[in-house]
């Protein structure tokens, strides 16, 4: 039953967790009472009935079973990667005492470096989905959104998810691999209701409006340092879908020039430049296998 | 109708989606939320464990003590207080494997190394040390016994050894040798060793921060086993073995740990017997607890398997140097380090599955 997760409205580590939901829609209420703009244009462009948005329904239920069927048992556990990588070094550089950090410190030092690793090979794997052509066949599942609701967090493709899954594995992996060698059975991770502290801080600052029509922003200053909902969306559109990659930082986009900030505007046009929609779930699913599909 | 099932359908889904949200580390929490356990109980039985190694090895340190006034009596004397010093050494060898006293009070680092020069991670006999207890052992040495034993190394347990066994050298001439500067030089070792012992004694029993919070406990314990294991591998059978980079093709059985009393190879049982003893009184629950039953299964076997090789040896290791079983001793002491850092991982994840952050 651990595989069917079926506690995880109350699992903070993810994105539907029901916190981060009742803060999402506690900010998309106050932006709405305070941006009629934003109201109208939910309802001009009929949002949650859009086809897209019908399409992300139907997608997300036949994914669910696909993941748990198929990608589940391929995927990579980040457990064995952090083993093997403390043996390499212990193997290699010889085996260290614990060093004499206090727990504390340890704890801050190795949740600020998985946050931070995990946050940049994010947008590096994210920057690859869209420069790749082959990745980009599967990534542009995840693009043809036209309209955006939480749902479209799931609309990817289960070759994406396989990618972002050995991501994970390979980066809390590698992270907790070398804490483990240094620090021993010291390692420990700052929790808020469960969840690394900083994805808690993600969560609760409207992750889930990522995927949504409420243009959230930061500000200037603060944008350059974190991705707020709003560069998402940006990021969505079809002129600017090769800017702003990061997933809670924003400072990889500006370290290495794909940061895109403006002013807010009220309507985006989401979706794909000049291609052809998908019409079913089915060729969502497999038209990236096929030949000149990107 | 047909809303209810779509509402049904995207409910299940959702709940199908969420397989993934478990894939997170779960720090420190990960052993104790894991079915809410409790792990006290069994922390408890460690600790009690730990506290008697300690009593039992301060007592044969006391009567050792009180041996050492008789030790030029007879040549009977003599022998009961070497193999009273072999006996303490032995549980002295189960105090030092699960030493956590230093990660719980910073004052307690260093009585390890009062209690016994060899115990830093080097056991050389050319270093100047038993040199020095040469000289200030000799007849003709006209220096007071306790201005010339300063150094806390002279009166540690590795002083002792020099002083009862020399070079391997039989209880016969080594009784020849006990002069009155000897016995009382055997007085000052003994009494020093007594009140180091004392001072660990004293602190596992008036110090009870071991049992405030788990999971600083458990991870104290699980480092401090690592290390053992690793010193088990590294200085007491690789260096001497010639297995180690450092003497790497280049064996010496000066370099085990008792060389010249013979007793290394007990001192190893010791110090497994150590691991298994708190294997079966409390780490076994702790790590069924934390879901790393495999790992801990693991550990248990690798200790068995070492304790029948130790076993096996039809003589002294300090007279087998080159034989194939101080290899599989390494290659043993390595994989039980391995199983051990296995352990630490499995007890600090949660079921790792996959993460949808596709974005």
């Amino acid at each position: 039953m651990e595989y069917f997760g079926l506690d995880y409205l109350a699992s903070s580590h993810q994105r539907v967790f029901w916190l981060y939901i009742v803060s999402a829609l506690a900010l998309a209420s106050l932006f709405l009472i305070f941006a009629p703009k934003t109201r109208e244009e939910y309802k001009k462009r009929k949002i949650w009935s859009h086809t897209s948005a019908l399409m992300d329904y139907k997608y997300f239920v036949v994914v669910a079973f696909i993941k748990v069927v198929f990608i589940l048992p391929l995927i990579l556990s980040s457990k064995d990667v952090a083993l093997y990588v403390t043996l390499f070094m212990q193997d290699h550089i010889g085996f260290v005492a614990p060093l004499s950090l206090s727990k504390e410190k340890v704890v801050i030092l190795y949740t600020l470096s998985l946050f931070v690793v995990g946050d940049f090979t994010r947008y590096w794997l994210h920057r690859a989905m869209h420069s790749v052509p082959l990745l980009w066949r599967f990534h542009k599942v995840h693009h043809s959104a036209e309209v955006l609701n939480p749902l479209t967090f799931y609309r990817v493709h289960p070759v994406e998810n396989v990618l972002f899954g050995l991501r994970y594995a390979l980066s809390v992996g590698f992270v907790t691999g070398v804490f483990l060698y240094y620090f021993g059975a010291k390692i420990g991770v700052i929790q808020i209701v469960g969840a690394n502290l900083f994805v808690f801080i993600f969560g609760i600052l409207g992750a889930n409006l990522r995927h949504s029509h409420i243009p959230l922003r930061y500000g200037d200053v603060l944008e350059k340092i974190f991705i707020s909902p709003y560069q998402h969306q940006l990021h969505h559109t079809k002129e600017l879908s090769t800017k702003n990659f990061g997933g809670a930082l924003a400072l990889w986009d500006w370290l290495f020039e794909t940061l895109h900030i403006e002013k807010t505007r009220t309507h985006l046009e989401y979706g794909l430049a000049q291609e052809r929609v998908y019409k079913s779930v089915l060729e969502m699913l497999y038209r990236p296998f096929c030949k000149g599909a990107s | 109708m047909r809303n209810s099932f779509i509402a049904l359908l995207l409910f299940v889904s959702l709940l199908l989606q969420g397989c993934g949200g478990e894939n997170s580390y779960d720090g420190e929490n990960g052993l104790l939320s894991s079915g809410g356990s409790d792990v006290s109980e069994p922390l408890a039985s460690i600790y009690v464990l730990i506290q008697e190694d300690a009593n039992t090895t301060l007592l044969l340190a006391q009567e050792l003590d009180a041996l050492v006034d008789d030790a030029n009596n007879s040549l009977a004397d003599f022998e009961a207080l070497r193999e009273k010093t072999e006996e303490l050494i032995l549980s002295y060898k189960r105090v030092e494997a699960l030493y956590v006293a230093e990660k719980l009070e910073s004052a307690m680092t260093d009585i390890p190394v009062y209690v016994e020069a060899f115990s830093a991670g080097d056991i050389d006999r050319k270093t100047p040390i038993l040199n020095e207890l040469a000289s200030i052992l000799a007849p003709t040495n006209t220096t007071p016994i306790e201005s010339a034993l300063y150094k806390n190394a002279y009166k540690s347990i590795t002083g002792l050894v020099y002083l009862l066994y020399e070079d391997q050298q039989s209880s016969a001439t080594l009784f020849a040798k006990m002069d009155t500067r000897r016995v009382d030089a055997a007085k000052l070792m003994t009494q020093s060793i007594v009140t180091q012992l004392g001072i660990i004694e004293s602190f596992y029993e008036s110090d009870s921060s071991f049992l405030d919070d788990a999971s600083i406990s458990i991870t104290i314990l699980l480092n401090q086993l690592a290390i053992s294991s690793n010193r088990l591998k590294e200085w007491r059978v690789g260096d001497p073995g010639g297995l180690t980079q450092k003497y790497l093709a280049n064996p010496d059985e000066e370099r085990f740990e008792y060389w010249a009393s013979k007793s290394s190879l007990e001192a190893m049982q010791a110090i497994l017997q150590a691991h298994k003893a708190v294997l079966e009184n409390g780490l076994y629950t702790i790590a069924q607890a934390g879901g790393a039953t495999s790992e801990a299964d693991a550990i248990e076997t690798k200790i068995d398997e070492l304790l029948a090789l130790v076993g096996s040896f039809t003589s002294p290791i300090e007279e087998s140097v080159s034989d194939a079983k101080v290899t599989q001793l390494y290659n043993g002491a390595y994989q039980l380090q391995v199983s051990y850092t296995a352990l630490i991982n499995a007890l600090n994840f949660q079921q790792d599955i996959i993460e949808a952050d596709g974005d």
